[in-house]
């Protein structure tokens, strides 16, 4: 059934691409020659003994190059540019095809540039290195490929070819009589689309299909189906199918106006709806305005009216006032400002009303909260100063909850060598009932240093990191931490290194008499090989000095196969449980636009087959 | 249920099929690769000559004047016919700063798989010209291959 369903993938991919037609797009360039390839994975061009119309010309050339994603067009060999009785020639032509410009050049005593094309524009700048990676054989190691004599380049760079042989990994594949080889920048967004058909073991049949409208900048709309079909399904627990169904659009109305709705339906008899009304009145003043029906699953309905109002007044700063409410007089309303003050200075103000009813019961909750902080950020150092209250109108409970954090940046020595930083957070805590009234605080303070990589004679080098915590609370509890990290590396041979991690950690709580606490230890070896191009690897082996015991080892290894083809294997081996626990082994094609992989998990005994759009 | 589920994905795909199989054509013969077909041109700074063919150092890009030679490599494929193969060297300010005796390859016109060739531009050549030059190679007077690299000046 997988295979079915890959199949049918496939062909709904290529005929989306052959129902694409030849669309609205006029012709920009078409290429004629002996021999023209074409490469999906780095859509890029190649052809010999070429002709083509431009700017008038007739041209011809031994070579043929052009890199579609960077737009690079480059002829070359005995080139000869022919309008009636008129003929240059010359080694190289760089051109642009939209913007009529090019330039020919000789390799003779010295070199000769010759503007051509469009009268008054500029030449074309020489070839981008992406031209001289460009060659035969590169396109010819791609996994998808085409020969042609015929290639058409449309305004938004869409590639069409004509007499197309597909060449699935340098073996002759299909042939079509025209085949669209590349989407371009511009296609036209409108009309239905069939975006996914899939089946998996846990959701059964899948289905995505979508409609969408857009009339330049006047209306965007678009409606999508979600679908899946559970029946299929052995011992599938619940419903059999369900279907969402999902629709927003906007309506330009003028410049400073825009409409719009958004609708949402579930199979489960969950709905909603919003129509909504945005207004700009000046650079500095702007409304939104919002009707909004929710049917939650075995709940009410409810219907909300909402309003928000934005001020952008500059340096004043910036202020936003919102409410919304419903029929059965619940109520949220909110206010925010924020304001920049002398220097690196920020100050933020956040306040909210909420009065809603409790869920299944008469009563309504009513809660106040807000927000007050100040934020101060220097080279050096930074602050910050925040106080939250919530408070419970009805049931009279308060929490304010003061906050200062302090922080020294990371200051560098002796050229960035050693770094060093410092933290600090304090908290206090008021919290009140109508019948008790609690106390709390706690402070927090991180020192870290650390150094970069020091180089040492024979391939050697080293780098260290400390850090100590102190936790300080009200209820007698303290924390305090520490820890050193060494790192030493060394280089044994060509492309092979040897590391080495030694970490140690301590923590120690102290409340009244009582001392408890735990160190650990970990020593960590490495040895990453990458002696050749095509090898790569590293081993890993962990051990607990403390415990006398060897924990974990990890290995993993890639190696180039042929054709951009790679193995990688990852390798976990167990000595605690004495056994190796986990085997991931993949066989992966760089594809230039895509990766194809091929992944086996011992863990979860799955093989998977990816495609990877990068 | 199975069989029911297969019938079920692949009913609706049927007219995509037919779409798909009338643009098909499987009577296009492929066409015949191109002869003599320039598989890599690199530029490095060592050449290893001790196999049967020659193998390009690492590719570089930006040499230093007075110390590297510039090395222009260039392999081929399928060569069939007799090739005269030469190089030319321009400068930053775009004068032929070197141009490189012809040499002719396959004077027997036999079958060759691979030919690989090389020229290069000794390290005291560049002192004094630094900036982008630009090396290009012809066959039979005809460019195929271009590129370009930047000489700095040494420290």
């Amino acid at each position: 059934l997988k295979n079915w369903a890959l199949l049918l993938w496939f062909l709904c991919l290529g005929a989306s691409y052959l129902s694409a037609g030849p669309g609205p797009e006029e012709q920009l360039l078409r290429l004629e020659g002996e021999f023209i390839t074409y490469s999906y994975d780095f859509n890029q061009i190649f052809g010999r003994a070429v002709l083509f119309d431009w700017e008038g010309y007739r041209v011809s050339c031994i070579r043929l190059k052009i890199d579609i994603p960077s737009r690079s067009f480059y002829a070359y060999g005995r080139v000869r540019l022919v309008r009636d009785e008129d003929e240059i020639t010359g080694d190289e032509l760089v051109f642009d095809p939209a913007g009529g410009r090019g330039t020919l050049v000789v390799y003779g005593e010295q070199i000769e540039k010759r503007p051509v094309g469009s009268p008054g524009a500029e030449p074309s700048p020489l070839p981008l290195p992406e031209l001289e990676e460009l060659t035969l054989s590169r396109i010819q190691s791609s996994l998808l490929y085409c020969t042609c004599r015929e290639i058409e380049i449309t305004e938004s760079y869409e590639v069409v070819g004509f007499g197309v042989t597909f060449y699935v990994e340098g073996l002759p594949s299909l042939s079509f009589t025209r085949f669209k080889l590349s989407d371009g920048i511009r296609s036209d967004p409108n009309g239905f689309s069939l975006d996914k058909v899939w089946y998996t073991k846990s959701q059964g049949l899948i289905g995505n299909a979508s409609y969408r409208y857009q009339a330049e900048d006047l209306i965007n709309s678009t409606t999508s189906l979600h679908y899946e079909e559970r029946s299929l399904l052995k011992d599938f627990q619940g419903a059999s199918r369900q279907v969402n169904l999902m629709h927003a659009t906007s309506l330009v109305f003028n410049p400073t106006t825009t409409l719009g709705f958004n609708g949402n339906y579930n199979s489960s008899r969950l709905w909603n709806t919003n129509f909504w009304v945005n207004k700009k009145w000046s650079e500095v003043v702007s409304t939104n305005f919002d009707f909004a029906v929710n049917k939650p699953v075995n709940f009410a309905g409810e219907a909300w009216f909402g309003g928000q109002a934005m001020v952008n007044a500059g340096r004043i700063g910036e202020l936003s006032l919102g409410g919304r409410s419903d029929l059965q007089r619940q109520f949220i309303g909110n206010l925010a400002y924020g304001v920049s003050v002398f220097r690196n200075l920020n100050v933020l103000l956040n306040s909210s009303y909420t009065r809603v009813q409790v869920s299944g019961s008469d009563e309504y909750s009513e809660i106040l909260a807000g927000t007050l902080s100040l934020v101060h950020a220097s080279r050096v150092f930074n602050f910050a100063a925040d106080y939250y209250l919530n408070y419970d109108l009805l049931g009279s409970d308060r929490l304010s909850q003061p906050q200062l954090r302090l922080g020294i940046n990371p200051l560098t020595f002796y050229e960035g060598l050693l770094s060093f930083s410092l933290n600090n957070i304090l908290i206090y805590n008021l919290s009140e009932t109508s019948s008790v009234r609690e106390q709390t605080y706690s402070n927090n303070t991180v020192f870290s240093l650390g150094t970069k990589s020091i180089d040492f004679p024979y391939g050697l080098s080293l780098d260290f990191s400390l850090s100590a915590e102190q936790f300080i609370e009200k209820k007698g509890r303290h924390f305090t931490s520490g820890g050193v990290v060494l790192n030493l590396r060394k280089r044994l041979f060509q492309g092979v290194v040897l590391e080495t991690f030694y970490s140690t950690q301590s923590r120690r709580r102290t409340q009244n008499w009582l001392i408890e606490g735990t160190t650990s230890q970990d020593l960590s070896l490495i040895l990453r090989a990458s002696p050749k191009s095509w090898l790569d690897g590293w081993v890993s082996v962990s051990y607990d000095p403390k415990a006398r015991r060897w924990q974990q080892s990890f290995a993993d290894l890639s190696v180039a196969l042929f054709r951009s083809w790679r193995f990688h294997s990852l390798l976990n081996y167990d000595f605690l449980l004495n056994k190796l626990s986990n085997v991931d082994l993949y066989l992966i094609r760089d594809a230039g636009r895509f990766q194809l992989r091929f992944v086996w998990r011992s863990l979860s005994k799955q093989f998977l087959v990816e495609l990877i759009p990068l | 249920m199975k069989r029911t589920a297969e019938i079920i994905i692949i009913l609706p795909m049927l007219p995509l099929i037919l779409v798909l199989c009338a643009c098909l054509s499987f009577k296009l013969d492929p066409l015949p690769d191109p002869g003599r077909v320039v598989r890599e041109v690199t530029l490095c700074k060592e050449i290893d000559e001790s196999q049967e063919l020659l193998e390009p150092g690492e590719s570089v890009k930006e040499f230093m004047a007075g110390s590297d030679p510039v090395i222009c490599f260039v392999s081929m494929k399928d060569v069939t016919r007799r090739i005269r193969l030469r190089w030319r060297w321009y400068d930053p300010r775009g004068f032929l700063h070197k141009a490189s005796q012809e040499v002719t390859v396959n004077p027997d016109e036999v079958y060759l798989e691979a030919v690989t060739a090389y020229d290069r531009i000794e390290p005291e050549a560049l002192t004094g010209l630094q900036g982008k030059w630009i090396v290009t190679i012809f066959v039979n007077d005809i460019l195929i291959g271009r590129m370009a690299f930047s000489v700095r000046p040494s420290l």
